[in-house]
Order: structure tokens, then sequence, then C-alpha cells
């Protein structure tokens, strides 16, 4: 059974729609990640789903029973915000209890699991600090065993890592992936950091202007993305307009098979790197000048005219400077078609 | 929602209001006897017993309370603001003692302290003269400034003083094109605050000021004794003139922050 | 400087400020509450002690004191005190709590409400005494509404609320007067704390009676104790309420404190002095009680 449903959710602030129409189911065990810009309404998402903010239409389903009539304390969640958000003014044991305390658990249940939380959070021998004696790194760590210790049914994540500096956050990340594995918590994590989101998840949902484009593996997501919005963010602007007829897709100078493909007008997706530079003329080749030539260290990034179009490509050590003719070869295994 | 809130509006207004109805109606009375809900007859006798003669007692009270309150609040702004921007920019040993000296006179009512001088001011000569008064005054006005002025500065960065240097202003041009203007709206807070402590002051004023201070709090009292009821609500009234003032004041130059945490 | 090893002065961000400019920014303000305010203090102390300028220290004794502390007047003058203050300060804290936080809840930028709820701010106290006597008393614009209405037959049917045993005139000019005070310190608090750690105690199953209790009280309590603490101090050292609203007997500690000192027998003056010293010392005590109380269950996690 999933573990949570949504159900064509659609989400305002007043007039406006932050949430559109917006399904998407979760197994048990899942971890998946909500990935997207600033404002594409996924922390409005995390929140109608913990029950803070209401709904304009649509149904939210745990444990395949509606939720919408509960409020936050009824609901088998727990979210876990952008910032630590520790009370103050109560220790590190003191913050892991609260949610058992609320909940009226015994004395000894609350000892017991929050030995164990701890255990598995590596917090052992800080139970006694004081939240501003923490960095901030332990303080999110808290904040996670905080939820965690109340077994919810879904554990949401709210760019928990995005205020720990890089390093940090690489830890985290496997921290956090780790605690999943151990527990099996079904957990959705939001993001807006590409590899963050890649590294931690089993499935990857990417949302854009509210409205949820695609859902698949990172792999899926980042070679075959959906559509040109969803290419876009995934850094791919190297787009060719062309046609299918019969199976086969061609432009000015790519072709390429395109099985399953209906006849009509469509679109190669290539990423930068894919692009190849070559000696000489072949299939699927065309002849452009550079533009520029910008050296960021491990590639440099070239931006090529050819054809009245512009291409980025990303090449390594390379030796071109801006005003030399080459030629770029658009390989046909890396070519994606989008409608 | 909109519903509860028109409900805490109305409370709110009702609670802060009704205490001048009666102030209003009695300033404005000839002749009121009970049970009658409304004056009988409305008249000005109880203002122009005020501002009727020229040598009023009354008009004399409020002038001495006005230069009273003007000069407590001079004094406190120019040695309190250096002591509030040194204690809210600066960490140093024995700044708790500092700040625990400058709180007692807060907490502590002036009534031990007033009688305590009283003796000392006979000697000295200061006893029911006005810059007697003022020094008395000047107890609680002066932490008061001094508290205010370091919560200002306790989140003023002297960076900008540096930068307008860096950019050739001179000490006394960065003073006043630069510090001034930041903590305006903690000057104006605490010359209100000031000021409205001064002007409502009665027993120190009576202790120092023998029978020769007259104010307008001690005029009042002495008005409550006599029973003449429209000439005391009319001087109450007058009495809250400042207060007012103050308030518009700060709602002009202060903007949402106010008021707030004055007594 | 010479005195750079053991005296540092740190400034904020950096700002470099030598002792001589410290001592020049803070010094006069601080001599001036030295010999105003100890020096009123110790003046005080000694003519309470019985010391008369001039006379030798042979003098000194604590009979003024005892007389005070004997007097049968006494333990009636401090209950009355006490409860004055007390219950207005927790009557005041508690309207103040709930009417914070409706106006968090549904008024936070009404800029009305706010500038309403300063008015009684910047009032003075003896306004509003003498308006609840308008008010109150048993000729007054209460008593003649009722009247007027046929609810009341005759004046002496009017309950006594000023100059009254209870003391309700006395506190309501206080009630009136600190609960914008008490309200505007927990808004400041309340502005701060924003929806999030509220929600985060939602999403840990905190029920609404629950949230107030264990996450908006610890948050608003130092305020809340604070601002408490300075009107229990305020009102149980005022003259003006009492003196205007009281009755005559049993006094309040400052009203007969300054009975005796104004007496035309001077040898009342320095039991005047006394009294108003064991005002000062009880009201000290209390704000030192009150810290180590909150310092206490601050570590115990009650609060």
């Amino acid at each position: 059974m999933d573990r949570l449903r949504l159900q064509q959710l659609t989400i305002s602030y007043g007039e406006q729609e932050v949430i559109r129409q917006l399904s998407l189911s979760i197994a048990d065990g899942e971890m998946v990640s909500l990935l997207g810009p600033s404002g594409s309404g996924k922390s409005t998402l995390l929140k109608t789903i913990a029950g803070l903010l209401p709904q304009q239409d649509g149904r939210v389903f745990i444990n395949g029973e509606s939720v919408d009539h509960l409020p936050a304390e009824k609901r088998d969640t727990v979210l876990i915000f952008q910032k630590p958000l520790l009370f103050p003014y109560l220790n590190v044991r003191r913050n892991i209890a609260f949610g058992l305390k609320m909940s009226g658990y015994s004395q000894a249940a609350v000892r017991d699991r929050i030995r164990k939380i701890l255990e598995i959070t590596g917090l052992e021998g800080f139970e006694d600090r004081r939240i501003h004696q923490l960095s901030g790194g332990q303080q999110q760590r808290v904040a996670l065993a905080r939820g965690l210790v109340l077994e919810p049914s879904i554990l949401l994540l709210d760019e928990p890592l995005s205020s720990l500096d890089t390093e940090l956050r690489q830890q985290m990340r496997e921290l956090i992936r780790d605690i999943q594995k151990k527990t099996g918590t079904t957990m959705l994590f939001v993001t807006h950091d590409q590899s963050e989101a890649f590294a931690i998840s089993d499935r990857v949902c990417v949302l854009l202007d509210g409205t949820l484009r695609q859902t698949g593996t990172p792999q899926e997501l980042f070679y075959k993305p959906a559509d040109p919005d969803v290419a876009r963010f995934f850094g791919i602007s190297n787009m060719i307009a062309g046609r299918v007829s019969g199976s086969r897709f061609r432009s000015r100078f790519v072709c390429c098979p395109a099985p399953q493909c209906p006849d009509g007008s469509a679109a190669a997706v290539i990423r930068p790197e894919d692009i190849e530079i070559v000696k000489n003329m072949a299939d699927n080749c065309v002849e452009g000048s550079v533009l520029s030539v910008q050296f960021e260290g491990t590639a440099t990034r070239l931006m090529v005219s050819a054809g009245d179009e512009l291409y980025k490509i990303l090449c390594f050590r390379t030796s071109h400077v801006a005003g030399d003719r080459i030629i770029l070869r658009f390989p046909e295994n890396r070519l994606h078609l989008i409608r | 929602m909109n519903n509860k809130r028109h409900i805490l509006f109305l409370s709110v207004l009702v609670s802060v209001t009704l205490p001048f109805l009666p102030l209003l109606l009695w300033s404005f009375s000839e002749r009121w006897f009970y049970p009658a809900l409304l004056p009988q007859s409305f008249g000005l006798r109880g203002w122009s017993y005020i501002f009727g003669t020229v040598n009023s007692q009354i008009l004399q009270a409020l002038i001495s309370s006005f230069f009273l309150a003007a000069t407590s609040t001079l004094i406190s702004l120019a040695v309190g603001v250096p002591a509030g921007r040194a204690l809210g920019l600066y960490e140093f040993p024995g700044k708790r003692f500092v700040l625990l000296t400058f709180i007692l006179p807060v907490i502590v009512p002036p009534l031990a302290v007033a009688m305590g001088l009283h003796l000392w001011f006979i000697r000295l000569g200061l006893a029911e003269t006005f810059w007697g008064v003022v020094l008395v005054h000047l107890t609680f006005c002066l932490p008061y400034t001094i508290f205010v002025m370091r919560g200002t500065f306790s989140d003023y960065s002297p960076e900008f003083e540096d930068q307008a240097r860096t950019l050739g202003a001179s000490r006394l041009q960065v003073l006043s094109r630069v510090t001034i203007p930041m903590i305006m709206p903690g000057i104006v807070v605490a010359a209100l605050f000031s000021f409205l402590l001064s002007w409502s002051q009665y027993l120190s004023t009576l202790i120092i000021g023998g029978g020769r201070m007259l104010t307008l709090p001690i005029m009042l009292f002495s008005l409550m004794g006599s029973g003449d009821r429209p000439v005391a609500a009319a001087v109450s009234l007058i009495f809250v003139i400042p207060a007012f003032i103050a308030l518009l004041a700060s709602a002009h130059s202060l903007g949402r922050a106010g008021l707030q945490g004055v007594r | 400087m010479k005195h750079s090893q053991s005296f540092r002065i740190k400034g904020k961000a950096g700002v470099p400020c030598g002792l001589l400019q410290l001592t020049a920014a803070i010094g006069p303000a601080f001599v001036i509450i030295l010999i105003l305010f100890g020096g009123g203090l110790s003046l005080g102390l000694m003519q309470a002690l019985g010391h008369l300028p001039g006379a030798s220290l042979h003098s000194v004794s604590l009979t003024h004191f005892t007389n005070v502390l004997t007097d049968p007047d006494f333990a009636g003058s401090i209950r009355l005190t006490f409860y004055v203050s007390f219950v207005s300060t927790v009557i005041a804290a508690a309207v103040s709590v709930v009417l914070a936080l409706a106006i968090i809840r549904c008024a936070e930028e009404s800029r009305l409400v706010h500038f309403f709820l300063q008015i009684p701010l910047t009032v003075p106290h003896l306004v509003i005494a003498v308006s609840i006597l308008l008010l109150l008393s048993p000729s007054g614009l209460a008593a003649r509404l009722l009247a007027a209405v046929g609810l009341l037959q005759s004046t002496s049917s009017f309950p006594m609320l000023v100059n009254d045993r209870f003391c309700i005139g006395i506190m309501l000019v206080y009630i009136w007067k600190e609960i914008p005070f008490i309200t505007f310190m927990l808004l400041a608090v309340l502005k701060n704390l924003g929806p999030e750690l509220l929600e985060t105690a939602a999403t840990l199953k905190a029920s609404k009676m629950q949230r107030f209790r264990y996450v908006i009280l610890p948050i608003i309590w130092p305020s809340l104790a604070g601002a408490g603490l300075i009107v229990f101090a305020f009102t149980f050292g005022a003259f003006e309420v009492p003196f205007l609203l009281g009755r005559s007997y049993p006094l309040t500690m400052p009203v007969w404190s300054y009975k005796n000192y104004s007496d035309i027998d001077l040898l009342a003056r320095p039991e005047g002095i006394a009294i108003g010293l064991i005002i000062s010392i009880i009201i000290i005590a209390a704000v030192i009680v009150s810290h180590l109380l909150t310092q206490y269950g601050r570590r115990r996690g009650l609060l």
C-alpha cells in the first residue's frame, strides 16, 4: 500500500495557484525527492501534506486513509524545516522527547526510544547539551532525531541541508541516506539542488511552476527529460527542431531513429558534454565557428554558432579560441527526442 | 477572522477611550447634579478658570511643569546618549555593575531617594528650587534615557561612521549627518519617555519642591481636594495633552515601532 | 595603551575604543546616578538610623526601624500593598497574554489597534485615577447610568468601587495603565517568534493547548516575568493612586511613609524614611528572588 498518495492536489495563496492538479504516490520505505527551483511551490506542498496549509482542491491520503480533515498534530507525518527550529529553552534530550511527551508516552518508553535514536543519528553524548552549544550540523541532526523518534508514516524534509556549508552537506546527505536504509522510514525530501536530489533518492520528481513535470530515476531525468522545461532545468539548452516521419527524426543536418514516435514536428536535445568536436565532416555533423571560450577548471565551455543556431558545448582540455572554425558531431545514441 | 478582528478592535477602543468620557463631560459642565445622566447645563467655566485670568495659578503650573520636564529631558539626553552608546556598543569589565547601577533607579521608587535628598538639598539651598527638582527628576529620567539609547545602539553598526569618514566626512559631519540621523528614532523615544516621566511626577516634586514648585500634578491634587470637578477635569485633560502629542509624534516619526516600552 | 593587558574593552565589529573615551562617555551619567540616587538612599538611611547632621555617630540606632516594624499598622499596611500590587499585576499579565495572542493572530498589521493600545502608556496615572473617581464613585457616571435605566434606587445601593475595602478603583487604574505595557513587551517577542516554531510543534503532535503550554509560554516567560516584575515594583512603590482612591485606613506603604514624613511632629520623619527604605528593600528582594526562581526553573527545564 502507498504510504502517501496525493490526488489532483491544488493549493492557492489567495488568488494565485501555487500547486496545480498534482498527483503523486510514494510507496512504503521509498526515498523520494521533490526537485524544483525556488518559488516552484515545493515547501507549500510539504506544508499541505503535513496539515499546516489547507488545499484548494484534491485529496491527501496517508496509509490509504484520507487525512484532509485532520490538523497537523493529528497527522502521522513530521515536517523537518530548513532551519533546525529547536526549542531554545530545552536541551537536546528534551527537544527530542518533545513529540513523545505531547503524545503522552510513558517515561520508560521515552527513554528507550531516545537512546535508540541517539545511536542511529550519532548524537550519543550530546543529550544534555544546550541548543546554543551545538554547531549548525549538530542542530540539524537533533531536528532530524526529533522527527524520527516519532516513527512517522512519512517524514517530510524541507531543504534541511541548505543552511549548511558544502562539506557538511555532503556528510549529512550520507547520514540521511544511511538512516533511511537502517530505519526504512518513508521520506519525501524537498530540494532545489539537483546533485543532492540525485545522490539521496530512489526516485526524483521535478516540480516546475506548480506542476509535476516528470518522475523517474535520477538517470532517466538527467538523460531523458520529458519536455523542454525539464531539459533546460537540467542544463540542456541544445535543442534541434525537426520532424519525425516513418520512425525517423530528421532535421537539416541531424538524423536519428525515433521508435514509437508518431509522425509530426519534434525536437531532439543533447547534453552539452555529449556533442563531439571532430576533424572531418560525416553524418550528423555541422560546421560552425567558436563565439566564446570559458575555462571553468575541469571543463571548458564553448559557445558555437552553426547553421543559424547556437550550441553550448562542454569539453575537456581543449585549445580552441574564439573565431576557430570547428565541426560538431551529434552522436545518434546521445540524441533524445521530446515533443 | 474579520469578525474577530472587529471585536478585538472595538474592545480595545472602548476600554482605552472610556476613561476620557467622564473627564470631557465634567470639563464642559456647568451644573450636573446627581442622578442626571448628562450635565443639566454645559459651559466653559472649567476652562475659562484656567485660561481666563492672566496670572492664573494653573497656567503658571502648566508653564513650570513644561520647563521642568524639558530641562530634565535635555540634560538626560546630553548625558545619557553617550552613556547609552558606550553600553550598547562595547563590552568591558564591570559592565554588569554599571548596568545594575543604572537599573536600580528604574526599579526602586523615587520616594525614599527624594526623602533622603531633601535634608541635604535644604542645606545646599536646593530645596524648593527649580534646579533641586530637576536633580531629583534626573534620578529616574536619566536611567530610562540610557536604557532606551542602549537598545538603539545595540542595533547600530558603527561601520557606517567609518564608511562616512572614508568618503571624506569630518568628525563633526559624521556626527550630524550619520550618527544622529541614524539614532533619531531612539532619541525621539527617549526624549518623549523622559519628558512624560518628569511631567507626571508628583511625590518627589512635592517633597523636594515643598510648596514652592507648583506643577500641574500638584495643582490637580489640590483641586481634587477642593472638589471643583469641572476645573479638575479640565486640568486632567490639559495634563494628557503632551501624552497625545507624544503619541502623534511617535506615530508620525517612528512608524510601526511606536512607543512600546514607554511607561 | 598601558591598561590594554588588564582592562579589555571589546567593541562590536572591532571598533576601537580607549579607556579614556569610555570613561568620558559613561562617567558623567554614572557619577550623577551615584551621587543623586546612591547619595539619596544613603542619606535617607542615615536619617532613618537616627543620625542627624552635626550630631555624633552615637545617635545611630535601629529604633526607627523597630518602631515601624512593631507598629500595629505595619502588618496591615504591607498586606494591603502586597495585595494591590500582586492582584493587579497578575490580572494585567493574564489579560496581556490573551490580548497579545489575539493581536498576533488577527491584527498583527493593524496600526489602529497598536495606536489605541499606546494611549494608556503615555497617560499619567493621576489622570486615570481622577477619571475612575468621576466614573465609579457613588455619584459617578456609572451610578448615574444605572439610575437612569432604573436599576439603582438610591446612591447607597451602588457598590463601593473607590475608597473601598478591596481597592477595586486602585487596581482598575493599574490594570488599565499596565496592560498595554506588558502586551507590547510580549508582542515584541511574539512577532520575532514567527509561525515556524509553532508549526514545528504541531507536526510534532502538540495540540493547540500543548503549543501554548510548551512553546508559547516558555518563549514569552522571560518577558512576561520581567514586565510583571516592573509593574509589581512600580505599583508597590507608587503613591498617587492609593492616596486618591484608597481608604484612610489601612494605608498602603508609600502613603503611610509620606504621611509620617510630612507629619507636623518632626520626630515621625525618620520613621517615614525608614518605611520608604523598607519598600525599596522589598522591591529589590522581589527582583532578586524572581531572578533566582527563573534561573532555577530554567535549569530544571520547568520553564
